[in-house]
């Protein structure tokens, strides 16, 4: 396919269909991954996806983020669709605590913390960029520390502007 | 009486017509019962649709499962 200049009004998007059984609801705008092997080796063949703190076990890796919901999807076998390329007008960030500021063009990947996902860590930030996590998607304004220490899912934990490429 | 011919824009903000990989053209939140034949197949805007496809959009047919999603929901005892 043609790659367009990024742009907000016509651009280039790809979604995906998957499946939510994950125990809770995919919000729009949130990171949705592939499960890791502990919690359900099967996902990788299926469509299944959900948050990180319902796909990861203490102490593993996360698996592969599939993009951001475009989309509310319930749980409980309904189906949703999941932006994975083009650019998506809002992003979650993660509730990690006292972040330094995330500046335009720098990666932003899920996060995963020592012990495993947690509710906090649902959003994207560029804190495991250093380990080696892929980005999937580029930050197009600046995140700052009160996007990361703002409650996940209050008005101010959302980011604006980024750029997936998750696929 | 002629209610099915009334043009169908989008309903909500942020739908798009979209062409699946499988090749079926289709609204990006349609109905679940269209959608589950869909999983996984990557959806991208619409570009160069035939006209068939374009009064099917008009004529909010698009929504409609076609003959094979129908068909594939009947054998596979999906219900209604």
């Amino acid at each position: 396919m043609f790659m367009q200049t990024v742009n907000r009004t016509d651009t280039e998007r790809v979604w995906v269909t998957v499946t939510n059984n994950s125990g809770h609801t995919l919000t729009t705008h949130f990171p949705v991954f592939k499960y890791s092997a502990a919690k359900n080796a099967s996902s990788v063949s299926t469509n299944e996806a959900g948050l990180v703190s319902d796909t990861v076990a203490a102490g593993e890796q996360p698996g592969a983020c599939i993009g951001l919901a475009y989309e509310d999807i319930p749980n409980g076998e309904e189906t949703g669709i999941v932006q994975v390329y083009g650019y998506h007008e809002s992003v979650l960030v993660a509730a990690i605590g006292t972040v330094t500021t995330v500046k335009a063009g720098t990666g932003l990947t899920g996060y995963a913390p020592a012990g495993g996902g947690n509710v906090a860590s649902v959003g994207l930030t560029s804190v495991n960029l250093a380990t080696g996590s892929p980005a999937v998607a580029v930050n197009l304004t600046e995140i700052t520390g009160a996007n990361h220490q703002a409650a996940q899912g209050a008005a101010a934990s959302y980011s604006n502007h980024v750029f997936l490429r998750a696929m | 009486m002629f209610d099915f011919l009334k043009p169908v824009d989008p309903k909500e903000t942020g739908d798009f017509v979209v062409r699946c990989s499988c090749g079926r053209a289709m609204w990006l939140k349609a109905p679940n019962k269209v959608r589950r034949h869909h999983l996984g197949h990557k959806m991208t805007p619409l570009e160069h649709g035939t006209i068939i496809e374009f009064i099917k959009m008009k004529a909010g047919l698009l929504n409609c499962r076609t003959f094979s999603e129908w068909y594939k929901d009947l054998i596979m005892g999906a219900g209604k």
